[in-house]
C-alpha cells in the first residue's frame, strides 16, 4: 500500500476544499482541536453536522411542502442550519443559509425554493468530498512521524 | 516593532528561529512574523516557540492583544497563533474549570465543548435552557457557564434570568444567617455565576439584552480567540503554577 501517495491525496483533496471555497478557516481550528485525547475528533464533528443537517433539511422540506407557508418556522429552521455551518466552516453553504433567511425575509417564497435547492446541491458536494477525504486518511493510517505535507 | 510578512521575504542563509533570536536577546524591537494560515500544516514553524506569530490577514483585536502579550506579558513565552493568544494563556486560565455549555444545537456544542476543554476546562454540556437551570440551582460546583442565546424552548435571556432569581433568592438567606455559606470546603458569601452568552450575531441589542438579564458578558460562536480570552479573563486569575 502507497500510504504516502494516499496521504498526498487526502492532503490535495483537502486543499480544493479551501481553495474552492466549501470550507473556511473554522475548518482549521476543528483540526486544531484533535489531538490524543480526542483522535477522531474532526471526523466525529463532520459526521454529526452531516447527521444533524439533513434532520433539519428535512424539516424546511416539509415547511415549504404545505400549502401555508410560515416564513418565521422556515427561518428559526435556517439559523439553526447556519449554525452548523458556522461551527464546521462549511463556508458555501453558510452563504447559502444567508441568502435563504434573506428570502424568509421578504417573503419571497420562489427565493426560499431556489436557494434551498442550492443548498442541498451544496450540502450533497460538500459530504461527498468529505467522505471520501476521511476514507483516504483511514486507508493512509496513522502519520508516524512528522512529515511535511505538501502545500 | 517589526512585522514581517513571511510569504514575501524568504530566508535563505539562516532559519526564521534563529533570526528570530537575534531579537529576543535584546528588549527592543519586538519582531512579530505575518504567517499565511493555509500554512499551518508546516507545524514545525508554527510551533517554534520563539516565534511571535500573527496570522494574516491582520485584524486590528488581534494586533493588540499580541503586542500586549510580547510587550508586556509577564513570563509567559507562549507564541500567538491564529487567534489564540498562546495556548498557553487560554490553559492557565481554564485549566481544571468547570464549565457548563448550554446550546440545543449538538454540533456548536461539540465543538464548544472541544475548544474549551482544549485548554483543560472540565467540560459538562446541556442542551436546553430547562437543564442549564438544573445545574446551575445553587449550591453546584461550576465555575462558569457558556449558553446559546438563541434557544427554542426558553431561550438564554430567560434561563439565565431564573439562575440570577435562585442565585439571588439563596443570598438572601445567606445574609439573614439562614443557610450554611460553606460548599465543597470554600466559603461562598454570595452566589454569581460567571454566565457568558454564546451568539452568532453580535449586536448591540444583543448586548444591552445580555447584561439586562443578568449575563456578564458575551463572545461570538465559534469562539474566536483573543475575544474568549478577553472576556474570560475578567473572571479568572491566571495560574501561574499549572500541574
Amino acid at each position: 500500500m502507497d500510504y504516502v501517495h494516499l496521504r498526498r491525496q487526502a492532503a490535495s483533496l483537502r486543499k480544493g476544499l479551501f481553495d474552492q471555497g466549501y470550507l473556511d478557516e473554522q475548518f482549521y481550528q476543528l483540526e486544531d482541536l484533535q489531538d490524543d485525547a480526542s483522535p477522531n475528533f474532526v471526523e466525529e464533528v463532520v459526521t454529526l453536522f452531516f447527521r444533524d443537517s439533513a434532520r433539519l433539511m428535512a424539516n424546511i422540506d416539509q415547511a415549504l411542502d404545505k400549502c401555508v407557508k410560515d416564513f418565521n418556522k422556515l427561518d428559526v429552521y435556517m439559523q439553526q442550519l447556519k449554525g452548523s455551518c458556522t461551527s464546521i466552516g462549511a463556508s458555501r453553504m453558510k452563504t447559502d443559509c444567508s441568502a435563504f433567511r434573506e428570502c424568509c425575509r421578504d417573503e419571497n417564497i420562489e427565493g426560499c425554493m431556489r436557494s434551498f435547492q442550492k443548498i442541498k446541491r451544496e450540502h450533497s458536494v460538500l459530504r461527498q468530498k468529505l467522505e471520501s477525504y476521511f476514507q483516504l486518511l483511514r486507508q493512509a493510517g496513522p502519520v508516524e512521524c512528522a512529515t511535511r505535507p505538501n502545500k | 516593532m517589526v512585522l514581517i510578512d513571511k510569504e514575501t521575504w524568504s530566508l535563505e542563509a539562516i532559519t526564521w528561529s534563529n533570526f528570530a533570536s537575534m531579537f529576543t536577546n535584546s528588549k527592543i524591537p519586538k519582531l512579530f512574523i505575518l504567517a499565511n494560515p493555509a500554512l499551518k500544516n508546516n507545524s514545525q514553524f508554527f510551533q517554534d516557540v520563539n516565534l511571535n506569530i500573527i496570522l494574516k490577514p491582520l485584524r486590528a483585536s488581534m494586533l493588540q492583544v499580541s503586542l500586549q502579550r510580547a510587550l508586556f506579558g509577564g513570563g509567559d513565552k507562549g507564541n500567538c497563533r491564529n487567534g489564540v493568544v498562546g495556548n498557553l494563556s487560554l490553559g492557565s486560565l481554564l485549566q481544571g474549570k468547570r464549565i457548563l455549555v448550554v446550546d440545543d444545537n449538538s454540533v456548536n456544542l461539540r465543538v464548544a465543548a472541544g475548544a474549551l476543554k482544549k485548554y483543560g476546562a472540565e467540560v459538562t454540556c446541556a442542551d436546553s435552557g430547562k437543564r442549564a437551570i438544573e445545574f446551575l440551582k445553587p449550591p453546584h460546583s461550576f465555575d462558569a457557564c457558556f449558553m446559546d442565546i438563541q434557544m427554542p424552548e426558553m431561550d438564554g435571556f430567560e434561563a439565565t434570568r431564573r439562575i440570577r432569581g435562585m442565585e439571588a433568592a439563596l443570598n438572601d438567606r445567606i445574609k439573614r444567617d439562614e443557610v450554611c455559606r460553606e460548599i465543597n470546603g470554600k466559603v461562598i458569601q454570595s452566589w454569581h455565576i460567571p454566565i457568558l452568552a454564546m451568539t452568532a450575531d453580535v449586536i448591540q441589542a444583543t448586548h444591552e439584552e445580555c447584561l439586562k438579564s443578568g449575563m456578564d458578558g458575551y463572545v461570538s460562536k465559534p469562539f474566536e480567540g483573543e475575544q474568549l480570552y478577553r472576556e474570560v479573563a475578567r473572571f479568572f486569575k491566571p495560574n501561574t503554577k499549572l500541574s
